[in-house]
C-alpha cells in the first residue's frame, strides 16, 4: 500500500457523517420495524402469502391436469365392485362404418349401459334398430374403448366360403328377440347403420354389446397434493455477518410426462418391442420443496422431496373378423373387420428426494442455472394394467409391482427471475432417466425418461 | 469508537434505551460507509435501517473475541449495500471528463479535499474497481473474503484492486480537474 492509499484509507475509513440522513425519523421507522407486534404481524402476512401461493399453482396445476382428460365429457361414477374405484367413464355413439349418427350418449353406471328412452325413440325414428340383446353389460376392466371400426373387407365378398354363411336360427331367434326388447329401457347399444352378426363376436359379451361404441374412460384422479405451509423463518438470522453460507427454499409444481422403455431379454424375444409400442406417455404432475444451500460464489447444492405422480396409457388392440349388414334393410352380410383399441391407464405415485449441484449465472436480475444430481424415489402406489406375454392383460398394483423404488440421474437447466433481494420466480425443466429393473410380471427390464416442466418460487434468508 | 459492554448487554435484553444508544453512536459511522459503498445514496436510509433492525435482532451473533462491535455492524452495512447495489441498475454517477498532460496526484493534494470530495473522486473509477478498492485498501478485507462478499474470484478480486490502482496512478487528472475548476461543479 503507497502513500497516497494510506492517506486515503486513514482519511475514509473512520470517516461518520450524519449527512442526508434524518436520525429521528429513522429511529422510529426502526423502532416500529423491530417490535414484537411488527414481527408477529410480518409472520402472518408472509405465512398468508405462502398458503394462497402454494394454493394458487397447486390449483392450477391440478386443474391442467383434470381439464386435460375431462373436457367435454359428462361422466358417473363406476360401480362399486369394480377392482379401481376412481375410474369413470362415459360411452358415446360412434359410426361403425362411417354412416352419420346422432348423438348418443350412454353412461356407464355400476358397470351397466342404460339408454335413455329419448334415445330409443331416436332408433324408432332411423328405424334401423340392432339391439344385440337387452342383458346388461359388464365392463371388465378400466378403460376406453377408442376405437371400434367395422369395415368391410371386399375382397372378402367373393370369397366362396362366406357365401355359404348362415344365419343360424340362434340369431334370427335373436334378432326377434332384440325387436321385441326394443320397448324395453334396458337395450344396450344401438347402431342404425350397421347390424353385427358374427358368431364369434355374439359369443363376446363385450364386443358385441359395445359394439360400434366409444367408452370414453375418465380417470378420476385423487389428489394428494399436499399444501405446505411454509413458516418463515426468523428475520434476525437473515444476512448476518456469520451466515456465510446463504440458503434458499424452493417451491415448485409442474407436469410429469414419462417415456418408459422395455428391454427385450432372451426369453421372450420381441415382447418388449409390442409393449413399447403399446405404451404413451400421459401428463402426470410434481409438486416439491427443496432447500438450496451455497456452497462457493456460483454454485449450490440443492436439497429437496418432492412428490410425483406419473401417468401412462397402455393400449390394447383387439382386430376381429366380423360380419355386417350392407344396409339397414338388408339382410345379406358382409364380412368385416372389428378393430377394437382398449386403454388402460396407468398410474404410478412416489416421493422423491433429489440431491443437485448447481452452477449458476447471474445477469442484472435474470439467474440462468443448471442443476446435475442424482434422485432416489420410494414408490408409494401404483396402479394399473399392462401385457404378461403377448396376449394376457394384467392387473399390477403396489402388491404386485411394475415400478420398485428407483434411482435417477437427472439435469434441471432453470431460469429465474429475481423480483426482490429475497423473492425469485423460477421456471425450471429436470430430465431425469432411470432404470427400473424387472418386473414381477413380465419379466422385462424398464428404463424410463422423465421430462418435468415446472414453475417455482425461490425464498432467499 | 467506543461501544460500552453494558450497552451491548442492554442490547441483549432487548432494553429500548440501550438500543437507542447504541444506534446513535453507530449512526454516523455507517451513513458514511453506505454513502462510500452504495451506487445510489438516495437509499441509504433503507440500507441503515435494514442494518439496525439486523444488527438488534442477531446481536447475540457478535462474537467479541472476532473483533470490535462496530466492525461487526459495518459488516452487515457492507453486505447489505452491495447487495442492494447487485439488484439495482444504478450505476455510480459521478463522471468527470478527463484531461491529458496532468500531473502525477501527491499525497498532500488530498488533504485539500473534504471527505466526501475524495468519495467523489474515488467513486469516478469504474464501479467494479471502486467495490474492491474500497473493501481492500480502505476497509481492510482481505481478497478472500471480498471474493465472497462480491461472489467473485478471488483472482478477478486480485485484477480489479490492480486495475483500480492504475487507475489511481493513471488518472490523476481527474483530481486535479476535482480540485480546479469543477471542484463545485460535481454533482
Amino acid at each position: 500500500m503507497d502513500k497516497l492509499e494510506q492517506k486515503i484509507r486513514n482519511r475514509l475509513a473512520k470517516d461518520s457523517s450524519m449527512a442526508g440522513i434524518e436520525s429521528e425519523s429513522l429511529w422510529n421507522a426502526i423502532s416500529q420495524a423491530s417490535s414484537p407486534a411488527a414481527e408477529l404481524q410480518k409472520k402472518r402476512r408472509f405465512i398468508l402469502f405462502w398458503v394462497f401461493g402454494a394454493a394458487l399453482i397447486g390449483g392450477v396445476v391440478w386443474s391442467a391436469l383434470v381439464t386435460d382428460e375431462n373436457s367435454m365429457a359428462a361422466y358417473f361414477p363406476r360401480g362399486e365392485n369394480e377392482g379401481i374405484q376412481t375410474d369413470y367413464y362415459l360411452v358415446s355413439e360412434n359410426d361403425a362404418v362411417g354412416h352419420e349418427v346422432d348423438g348418443l350418449e350412454v353412461s356407464a353406471v355400476q358397470n351397466t349401459l342404460n339408454i335413455e328412452k329419448k334415445n330409443t325413440k331416436k332408433l324408432e325414428e332411423s328405424k334401423k334398430p340392432y339391439l344385440p340383446n337387452n342383458k346388461k353389460i359388464t365392463v371388465h376392466n378400466p378403460v376406453r374403448l377408442e376405437q371400434n371400426t367395422t369395415q368391410f373387407k371386399p375382397s372378402d365378398l367373393d370369397d366362396p366360403s362366406l357365401n355359404s354363411v348362415v344365419i343360424s336360427p340362434e340369431l334370427k331367434s335373436e334378432h326377434a328377440e332384440i325387436y321385441e326388447n326394443f320397448e324395453s329401457d334396458e337395450v344396450l347399444v344401438l347402431n342404425n347403420s350397421a347390424v353385427l352378426v358374427d358368431d364369434n363376436l355374439l359369443i363376446t359379451n363385450l364386443f358385441e354389446e359395445t359394439s360400434a361404441n366409444r367408452l370414453h374412460r375418465i380417470e378420476a384422479r385423487e389428489s394428494n397434493l399436499s399444501v405446505k405451509s411454509y413458516i418463515k423463518p426468523d428475520f434476525d438470522q437473515a444476512v448476518t455477518p456469520k451466515t456465510k453460507k446463504g440458503i434458499s427454499l424452493n417451491i415448485y409444481a409442474g407436469l410429469v410426462t414419462a417415456q418408459n422403455n422395455f428391454k427385450n431379454s432372451s426369453e421372450t424375444p420381441g415382447f418388449a418391442d409390442s409393449l413399447d409400442t403399446s405404451l404413451s406417455a400421459e401428463l402426470g404432475g410434481r409438486l416439491g420443496a427443496s432447500y438450496r444451500i451455497s456452497k462457493g460464489k456460483n454454485w449450490n447444492v440443492n436439497v429437496g422431496l418432492e412428490y410425483v405422480q406419473w401417468n401412462d396409457r397402455f393400449d390394447k388392440v383387439l382386430i376381429s373378423d366380423t360380419l355386417v349388414f350392407e344396409n339397414s334393410g338388408s339382410q345379406e352380410l358382409s364380412p368385416a373387420i372389428n378393430t377394437r383399441t382398449i386403454r388402460h391407464y396407468n398410474k404410478l405415485s412416489s416421493l422423491t428426494v433429489p440431491v443437485e449441484l448447481e452452477l449458476y449465472k447471474d445477469i442484472e436480475s435474470i439467474r440462468f442455472g443448471l442443476g446435475l444430481g442424482t434422485s432416489y424415489s420410494v414408490v408409494f402406489g401404483q396402479e394399473g394394467r399392462l401385457l404378461k406375454d403377448e396376449l394376457t392383460v394384467v392387473d399390477y398394483s403396489q402388491s404386485n409391482k411394475r415400478y420398485t423404488n428407483f434411482l435417477s440421474f437427472r439435469a434441471t437447466p432453470f431460469i429465474g427471475y429475481k423480483l426482490s433481494e429475497k423473492l425469485m420466480v423460477n421456471a425450471l425443466c429436470t430430465i431425469g432417466i432411470q432404470s427400473h429393473g424387472d418386473n414381477s410380471f413380465t419379466n422385462l427390464k424398464e428404463n424410463s425418461l422423465t421430462i418435468m416442466p415446472a414453475v417455482g418460487v425461490s425464498l432467499n434468508y | 469508537m467506543e461501544i460500552s459492554k453494558s450497552c451491548i448487554e442492554g442490547c441483549l435484553r432487548g432494553d429500548n434505551s440501550a438500543q437507542r444508544e447504541l444506534y446513535d453512536l453507530l449512526l454516523p459511522y455507517l451513513n458514511a460507509l453506505c454513502g462510500r459503498y452504495l451506487k445510489d445514496v438516495s437509499h441509504r436510509k433503507d440500507i441503515l435501517q435494514e442494518a439496525f433492525i439486523i444488527i438488534f435482532s442477531s446481536i447475540e451473533q457478535y462474537d467479541k473475541q472476532k473483533g470490535e462491535f462496530h466492525s461487526w455492524a459495518s459488516r452487515i452495512t457492507i453486505n447489505l449495500s452491495l447487495k442492494h447495489n447487485r439488484s439495482s441498475r444504478a450505476e455510480f454517477y459521478t463522471h468527470i471528463e478527463s484531461e491529458t498532460n496532468q500531473p502525477k496526484v501527491s499525497p498532500e493534494v488530498l488533504d485539500q479535499l473534504s471527505n466526501e470530495e475524495l468519495t467523489r473522486f474515488l467513486r469516478t473509477m469504474p464501479a467494479k474497481y471502486y467495490e474492491v478498492f474500497n473493501l481492500f485498501i480502505i476497509d481492510g478485507f482481505t481478497h478472500d473474503e471480498i471474493a465472497e462478499m462480491l461472489q467473485i474470484k478471488v483472482s478477478l478480486s486480485r485484477k480489479r484492486l490492480a486495475r483500480a490502482r492504475a487507475w489511481l496512478q493513471e488518472k490523476p487528472k481527474s483530481l486535479n480537474a476535482l480540485l480546479g475548476d469543477y471542484r463545485f461543479s460535481i454533482s
